[in-house]
């Protein structure tokens, strides 16, 4: 189990796993997701759906690829335009995944 | 139930899933995942590769694999029925921004003549679009497991080297070809470019692919995957499991190679289906229900109802693969709720 010898406050994405959390990871139930049968993740996505209201949800690796998809799913053509504010994550972090999406990033310059 | 579909819809066992448990991981988009350092670094020893990038699936694998390679319009030669084309030409239309030009082999294996001729049968003028990539795929899942051989690899290896060429594999299923020929995995690695290798088929892991190649090209992979939203932070709780299974779960694929004989064997004996030749080459088997008065979708359900799950390939063909969750015994129940169907329902005179 990972030892922690430094505080580490460089992001909230390395925070580590306790062993409750790896408890409930090893005793998940799982099936293959690719044909929608995990019941796990669908647990998940109800679960989602119920707290955000939203009729539909998709569990996915990582939050980039949730924007992009987004994006893409928006914005059907290439050279669409989506409005950002200018420190926004996708805008700051993320500029590559504008050769991904095909879309115009618009700046809005809130300061 | 006995789920045939695949060979991944394996579960992660008792002891796979305490290997998780105790998975020390960190975050991967820092480097710091300690378990993804470790199967990278075991890759890099067994297949003897430059460099090896874990990623989530066999397909962004074998995207980033072309992406890494060739340009937007370049244009990938590979055969119809491998997965990039039979499965994914969606992506690589529509993400990859390539173009794939597809032969229609007689027998799964594309030659240097039959490169050579797809490369000759457009203008090439600089303008156009330019070859740029072979990609093949060991062992073939669209042409029923069947494992390419070697020699021919050798030859497409020097055949697009002098052409200016890359070529990829995509070895999804590269260790079922290996328990059978004995060829070392990285004389498999060491003839292509890149290289792919799937954790969650013949293997068992629950998730990931491995791509590999020279670390020029790997870096390049590794900058598209986050593109493509593929970085995740705690992913070392899969690569040790990944890791746990191709150190522990090679030799035993064996074991469904010879389950899968015994399975053909049985069906064989059902003289109304029409067994695709190739089946048995590994760990897959494909027959034609045509003689039937069933459809697929009936064929399937009526399985179903008696505890068999198969996969419907193309209209009239229906796929079977063994993987390490199926026991002997249920490939002796596979072949009699098979023969049940086929006797009680299926026979058009009956």
């Amino acid at each position: 189990m990972k030892q922690k010898f430094k505080i580490d406050l460089f992001s909230d994405t390395n925070c580590s796993i306790s062993k409750g959390m790896r408890e409930y990871m090893c005793n998940a139930e799982v099936g293959n997701e690719v044909a929608g049968e995990d019941p796990t993740v669908n647990l998940l996505l109800e679960k989602i759906c119920y707290l955000t209201g939203k009729e539909d949800a998709v569990f996915l690796p990582s939050g980039s690829m949730c924007n992009i998809l987004a994006f893409r799913s928006w914005c059907k053509r290439s050279g669409d335009g989506i409005i950002f504010e200018k420190t926004a994550h996708p805008v700051l972090k993320n500029k590559t995944i504008w050769q991904i999406s095909k879309k115009l990033m618009m700046l809005l310059n809130l300061s | 139930m006995i789920d045939l579909r695949s060979d991944t819809v394996t579960l992660p066992d008792k002891s796979m899933r305490k290997i998780i448990f105790s998975a020390e991981v960190g975050d991967d988009a820092y480097g710091e995942d300690k378990s993804v350092n470790i199967l990278q670094d075991y890759c890099k020893e067994l297949f003897q590769v430059e460099d090896a990038l874990f990623v989530t699936s066999g397909m962004l694998s074998n995207r980033l694999a072309i992406m890494s390679q060739v340009e937007k319009g370049d244009e990938v030669i590979t055969e119809y029925n491998y997965h990039i084309n039979f499965f994914d030409s969606a992506a690589f239309a529509s993400i990859c921004n390539v173009v794939l030009n597809t032969i229609q082999t007689k027998n799964g294996i594309i030659t240097c003549s039959d490169v050579k001729q797809v490369i000759d049968s457009k203008p090439r003028y600089y303008y156009f679009s330019q070859p740029k990539l072979v990609s093949i795929e060991n062992t073939i899942n669209g042409w029923v497991g069947k494992i390419f051989p070697i020699h021919e690899i050798k030859k497409l290896r020097l055949f697009t080297k002098e052409s200016n060429m890359s070529i990829h594999l995509d070895g999804a299923r590269i260790f079922n070809a290996h328990v059978e020929t004995n060829i070392p995995l990285a004389e498999y690695a060491q003839q292509v470019d890149t290289m792919s290798i799937c954790l969650s088929k013949g293997l068992g892991s629950p998730y990931g692919s491995v791509l590999m190649g020279k670390k020029e090209i790997i870096d390049k992979a590794r900058r598209y995957r986050v593109w493509l939203g593929g970085g995740v932070h705690q992913v070392g709780f899969n690569a040790k499991a990944a890791y746990h299974a191709i150190k522990n779960n090679i030799d035993r694929i064996k074991i469904d190679h010879e389950n899968t004989q015994v399975l053909l064997d049985k069906l064989k004996k059902i003289e109304e289906l029409i067994i695709n030749p190739l089946s048995g080459s590994t760990n897959m088997i494909q027959f034609d229900i045509s003689n039937l008065k069933l459809s697929s979708d009936e064929f399937l359900e009526h399985c179903k109802e008696l505890g068999l799950l198969l996969f419907p390939w193309l209209p009239n063909i229906i796929r079977a693969v063994v993987h390490k969750d199926i026991s002997s015994s249920e490939i002796t129940l596979t072949a009699q709720i098979i023969k049940k169907v086929v006797e009680s329902l299926g026979r058009k005179n009956g």
